[in-house]
């Protein structure tokens, strides 16, 4: 049994797929930072991948593009940020209910758009796995040459390497710019930021609208990048995994890519144990991340990190 | 200025009902978007929702189903809206929920020789005493070191959802059997002591628990009962009994109904319920009036987590039977919206749990009937949820209060309020 | 002279306030000036209007002789109004730089350039003896240093205008006077200074123009060297003030409070109280003063048992009570009446009833077996409304709803009703109106008739004066000297209150107040 496990922790098959476990967290969770640091939750993560997802299918399906059902998943995304944004940031509703009503609408909504498009009429059912044009992959010259680097990191479909990419962008605009600055303040004093003019709804609508469009790119990987085809809540949870991933790399664009490789190596390993049919526990190495995530939080993170007014609606006074 | 003119009991009551209004209203605004979204489907709305309510409450036996729905939900909603009030937002209802289903079921498999009204009990007491212990963790950290509950009950979720998962796929336990493990025996371990396995099936799932662990059936109680001595010669009696519907049905939302009152007086009748809601508004007033907080903080989330493992053993012996895997996916996540339209009141609980627990009994014959996808429903009560904390926020209540007091004040010529603080100006 | 900024009519009203009232105001360039008024006679709000965080219900604003709509804080900077809020507005992780240049285009937009705003910091620290290291985060500093930061990000604006909003709350004499030098260096480079505030005698320090507010009005401008303390201060209050009661002679009795040698931390992990020793007898009322900040709060939390003493003992009645929790000695009849009572001396979103019984709902009185009696908390809430007059329609209303006067009496039926033996009153009168604060001081003398033994803190050094029979100062965590009230003088109190220890026994020189 152990030679059987080396195996499987020595095959490039498994660095393939824990790239391909890795990106669409890698993407919403990333993509989820501003929002985040703005102090805004992103717990609706899971309800803005379900409508990527289904709106890169529908795109691409009608259009004939998969690049197209790329800008339509991004659209759904933006969508269901918005949603969010009028009720966490004008309403200033609880952001956890306000996303676990989201998440499970969107549960509902996807399918319903989904089949809705793709039956042969109306209200009959699909009987056949919908195909529609998927992202092709592009090997990248010279690094796709080199031999399992190569293979692993760079022969690719494009939406991965926007995913490395996105690590130093989201860092530079957190740190380097004066939008990045803003978001900080809005997070860590709301009422500060308003006296100096700056608009603290502004800002988190917009964090919270990048939040979806990258959530629904992240989707979009789901249904056209991974598998081709869409079914019925198949973010299955990725949502939540991101926003896990978030916490333990501490809201810093570094880290938080960190945690998501960790969960995506985890699913990736879990998948190829539980192939194997070996009688190894794999829940235990699902559990295993949230574990290491809980264990960090705990003993490492402390309570000062998380943004002073995070998940705290803001409301000035007396106008 | 105490007496109370009579004017002012009806204002209360009216400002009272507000609360029952905002969700009736949430519900409605549901439905009517929603209708949209079937005229778009390309059927006929009014026939879906009465094909919707009559898979809800046309038969008995869809009142059964709809029964059946909502007793877990009673107390996930409980769970979330005790904590929620007490300040110990708990989003590990799910994974207290399927530890509380793991211990019953456990139970129910391993003392087969008890009777009922001790082992059904005890059942119930290993699903509290679970999931207590799911959230106490949390629980003890944000009382003693400050961490933020929200972020490590959902992480314990999946922790206890994949040791659920495993226990379903792990051999019980017994004295006289050998567990193996890659086909070598291995020693009992406290882990595999709460295994579960049916050795039986190829596929994972628990035994089913010995029957005197099942809750007993309405239509058996009745049969045997005092009622039975009293009208048990009469005809109409008699065709109810039989009636298969009546049998399916167990004291389960019997059960959930007494939790409901129990727990409105721990809330409001109740020193335990004082002090948590006090810490749950502002724990630094409630410490400042004697309060121990950090005990509160762990007493409410015992009492939480207690009452999702509940609601997971009330699935087991009053449903299932058996835990499966994926057995009764987001009982526990739904007790936050239940929770939250119930406007955090045992009595409203109740009520939306009824109100989730019919829209999902009754979509199955929306679906057969006007092919209207099940899918409708959760946006339903996604739709509900987002308005009814929506329109809670409003406050209606307090702004119909300061209006008032407002014009009394006017009319004295004295100002006794003011909504807020004019800090030092 | 050339004017900058005149309000014409300025109305502003909050439900069932009025906060200002036709107030009319002009203010010229180069100019300090003081709006000096009790805590609530709309000082604060009327500057919220001129700075767009609140909006004027009627009312013009002109701003260098034009008419000016601001609707938000940022039409107020862009016309070079620039305000210091009592509670800084800075972002505690971010530098000093960065709470400076945020929310202005950067020199390289989008991208953040700090090189240039640090330089320009350390030029005008040099220039207004405002030093302040650019790239230090402002959790790391002290709060008169945070401050600085505050006038530095006004000036980083351009601001031709400077609203302070009691600046000296939180500063020792020492920096108060460090802080009007500053001022009077920014007037002469022509910039215009409103400060606000509420303490005669730092008006009167700066001696310049003052506009008193009172009730929401304008009652007067003047000039604050040609007014006596007598007159500004009736000014304020709208009457003669009476600094001293008439409080009825009563021989103090036996020790209830005995406190030795008390040590303890503050929420920063500071040492806040260091070795204090004093007691409090029945009959008695110990006045503590001090400038806010000076570890009052912190003293009083340690012997309501609300925070962990460092060091030394505290016993109440004989008893050490030093490890006691805060239930163990509310259970001992001890009252405490916290300095901030919207945030912890009462519970905003429970009931009237429910926030009078807060502290013995669990006494068998009330309760039995865990159980409340609803019964009889409805006749003790009826009874305690009737008794201290609160103002409510209803003992079911939630205390938010009540005004910041009725509100105390809540609070003081809550502690006051059980005839404790021991009271601890920190801040009572923060905020109240004249006629509450009265209120305050009656039940105060009224509790001293029956026996209680009062430790009464204020920053209010008349209401000390006139209500203490003992007066303690603190500084800096020390009791600089207690004297007999009889024998106070006010400039000696003044020069503890700044650090100066009393040396020996009351000397007894010099003028006194009364």
């Amino acid at each position: 049994m152990l030679e059987q496990i080396v195996a499987v922790i020595l095959s490039v098959e498994l660095y393939t797929a824990v790239v391909r476990m890795t990106t669409p967290l890698l993407l919403a969770a990333l993509g989820s930072i501003l929002a985040e640091r703005s102090g805004v939750v992103t717990f609706s993560m899971e309800a803005m991948m379900l409508l990527g997802a289904v709106g890169a299918i529908i795109g691409s399906g009608l259009t004939g593009s998969a690049w197209l059902g790329l800008c339509v998943a991004m659209l759904f995304g933006a969508l269901v940020g918005l949603i969010y944004a009028v009720w966490a940031v004008s309403i200033g509703a609880n952001q956890i209910v306000t996303s676990v009503a989201l998440n499970l609408g969107a549960l509902g909504l996807s399918s319903i758009l989904y089949v809705m498009t793709f039956a042969p009429a109306k209200g009959e059912v699909i009987e056949q796995v919908i195909q529609v044009p998927s992202l092709p992959a592009w090997k990248i010259p010279l690094l796709g040459d080199i031999p399992v680097i190569g293979t692993v990191f760079f022969n690719q479909i494009p939406i991965v390497y926007f995913g490395y990419l996105l690590i130093p962008i989201i860092w530079f605009i957190l740190y380097k710019t004066t939008w990045g600055l803003k978001v900080r303040a809005v997070g860590e004093h709301p009422h500060a930021a308003d006296t100096v003019g700056i608009s603290v709804a502004g800002v988190r609508y917009i964090s919270v609208v990048i939040s979806g469009i990258m959530s629904g790119l992240a989707g979009a990987f789901l249904s056209i990048g991974m598998l081709n085809t869409f079914q019925e809540g198949m973010s299955a949870g990725r949502g939540f995994i991101a926003y896990t991933a978030i916490v333990f790399g501490k809201w810093e664009p570094l880290g938080v890519a960190l945690g998501t490789v960790l969960f995506g190596a985890a699913d990736a390993l879990q998948l190829r144990l539980q192939a194997m049919n070996l009688a190894i526990p794999y829940q235990f190495m699902v559990a295993f991340p949230y574990l290491v995530t809980f264990i960090t939080l705990v003993v490492f993170v402390g309570k000062a990190v998380w943004p002073a007014s995070y998940g705290m609606p803001f409301q000035r006074e007396g106008k | 200025m105490t007496d109370k003119p009579k004017t002012y009991i009806w204002q209360a009551l009216l400002e009272k009902s507000f609360n029952i209004l905002i969700p009736v209203f949430a519900i409605l605004a549901a439905f009517l978007i929603s209708g949209i979204l079937i005229i778009a489907w390309g059927a006929n709305p009014l026939e879906a929702y009465k094909a919707l309510l009559a898979g809800a409450f046309g038969t008995p036996n869809a009142i059964a189903t709809t029964m059946t729905r909502l007793s877990p939900l009673v107390f996930t909603g409980l769970a979330v809206s005790y904590g929620y009030r007490s300040g110990f937002f708990n989003i590990g209802a799910e994974g207290q929920f399927f530890l509380g289903a793991l211990a019953a079921t456990w139970v129910g498999i391993t003392f087969t020789n008890l009777p009922g009204w001790v082992l059904i009990p005890l059942c119930a007491l290993a699903a509290a005493l679970a999931g207590a212990f799911l959230a106490v963790i949390p629980g003890l950290l944000k009382a003693l070191r400050g961490f933020n509950e929200v972020l490590t009950t959902l992480l314990l979720n999946y922790v206890a959802i994949q040791y659920f998962e495993w226990a379903l796929r792990i051999e019980h336990y017994r004295p006289d059997i050998n567990v193996t493990w890659d086909d070598k025996p291995i020693k009992w371990t406290f882990l595999n002591w709460i295994g579960v396995k049916d050795v039986t099936q190829p596929f994972p799932q628990s035994p089913g628990i010995v029957e005197a662990a099942e809750l007993p059936k309405l239509g058996t109680l009745l049969k045997t009962g005092l009622l039975n001595q009293l009208f048990g010669q009469a005809h109409w009696y008699e065709e109810f009994v039989a009636n298969p519907a009546v049998n399916r049905m167990t004291l389960a939302p019997i059960i959930a109904l007494v939790f409901v009152v129990i727990m409105y007086f721990v809330l409001f009748r109740m020193t335990v319920g004082f002090q948590a809601r006090a810490v749950g508004v502002n724990p630094d007033a409630a410490r400042f009036m004697g309060i121990n907080v950090p005990r509160t903080i762990i007493i409410t989330s015992l009492i939480s987590g207690a009452l999702a493992g509940l609601g997971g053993s009330i699935e087991v012996l009053g449903a299932q039977h058996r835990v499966i895997p994926n057995f009764l996916v987001n009982a526990g996540f739904d007790g936050i919206p239940v929770a939250l339209i119930g406007q955090l009141h045992p009595a409203g609980v109740f009520l939306s749990a009824l109100f989730f627990g019919a829209l999902r009994a009754g979509a199955n014959k929306m679906q057969i009937l006007t092919q209207v996808p099940i899918s409708v429903v959760y946006v339903i009560q996604a739709l509900a949820i987002l308005f009814a904390i929506a329109g809670a926020l409003l406050d209606l209540q307090s702004k119909i209060k300061i209006a008032r007091l407002a014009k009394q004040t006017e009319a004295a010529g004295e100002q006794p309020v003011a909504e807020k603080e004019v800090s030092g100006a | 002279m050339t004017e900058l900024l005149r309000l014409e009519k300025i109305c502003k009203t909050f439900p069932g306030v009025i906060a200002n009232d036709n107030v009319d105001l002009s203010i010229e360039r180069g100019e300090i000036r003081a709006l000096l008024g009790e805590n609530g006679a709309g000082k604060t709000t009327l500057m919220n209007c001129v700075y767009g965080v609140y909006r004027p219900n009627s009312g013009k604003i002109f701003w260098k002789g034009k008419e000016v709509h601001i609707h938000r804080a940022r039409d107020a900077i862009a016309l070079g109004i620039g305000m210091v809020h009592q509670h800084f507005m800075l972002v505690p992780p971010l530098t000093v730089a960065e709470n400076v240049i945020l929310g202005l285009p950067s020199p390289r937009e989008p991208l953040l350039e700090l090189s240039k705003v640090e330089a320009q910091i350390r030029e005008s620290g040099e220039k207004y003896r405002l030093l302040v290291d650019p790239k230090a985060r402002i959790w790391q500093l002290p709060v008169g240093i945070q401050q600085r930061v505050e006038i530095l990000k006004a000036l980083y604006r351009k601001a031709e205008l400077l609203i302070l909003d009691e600046p000296t709350a939180v500063l020792t004499p020492g920096e108060v006077e460090e802080l009007f030098v500053i001022l009077r260096k920014l007037a002469e480079d022509g910039l215009a200074i409103i400060f606000i505030s509420h303490k005669l005698e730092e008006v009167r320090a700066i001696c310049e123009k003052v506009t008193v507010l009172r009730g929401g009005r304008v009652v007067d401008t003047v000039n604050a060297c040609d007014t006596s303390a007598r007159e500004l201060a009736k000014m304020m209050v709208g009457r003669e003030v009476f600094l001293k009661f008439d409080k009825p002679k009563i021989e103090p009795g036996e020790v209830v409070l005995s406190v030795k040698n008390l040590s303890a931390r503050d929420n920063r992990d500071l040492p806040a109280v260091r070795g204090v020793s004093f007691e409090v007898r029945r009959h008695e009322i110990l006045g503590i003063a001090g400038v806010d900040g000076n570890g009052q709060t912190e003293l009083a939390e340690v012997i309501a048992g609300l925070r962990e003493a460092t060091g030394g003992t505290v016993s109440i009645l004989g008893k050490d009570t030093t490890k006691k929790t805060p239930r163990e000695i509310i259970a001992m009849n001890v009252a405490y009446i916290p300095p901030d009572r919207q945030h912890t001396g009462l519970l905003l979103d429970f009931s009237i009833t429910e926030n009078l019984v807060g502290k013995a709902f669990w006494k068998p009185d009330f309760s039995r077996s865990g159980f409340l009696s609803k019964k009889k908390l409805d006749l003790f809430a009826d009874r305690a409304i009737r008794e201290f007059d609160v103002r409510t329609p209803g003992a079911g209303l939630k205390a938010k709803l009540l005004s910041g006067g009725n509100q105390q009496k809540v609070v003081l039926a809550r502690e006051l009703s059980g005839n404790p033996d021991l009271v601890i009153a920190s801040q009572p009168t923060r905020g109240l109106d004249i006629g509450a604060t009265e209120y305050v001081h009656k039940q105060m003398l009224e509790a001293r008739a029956r026996g209680a033994a009062i430790l009464f803190v204020s920053t209010e050094l008349e209401e000390i004066l006139s209500l203490s029979d003992r007066i303690a100062v603190m500084y800096e965590g020390q009791i600089m000297g207690i004297v007999p009230a009889q024998d106070a003088d006010i400039h000696e109190i003044g020069e503890m209150m700044a650090g100066v220890r009393r040396l020996g026994e009351a000397v007894g020189s010099g003028e006194k107040m009364g």
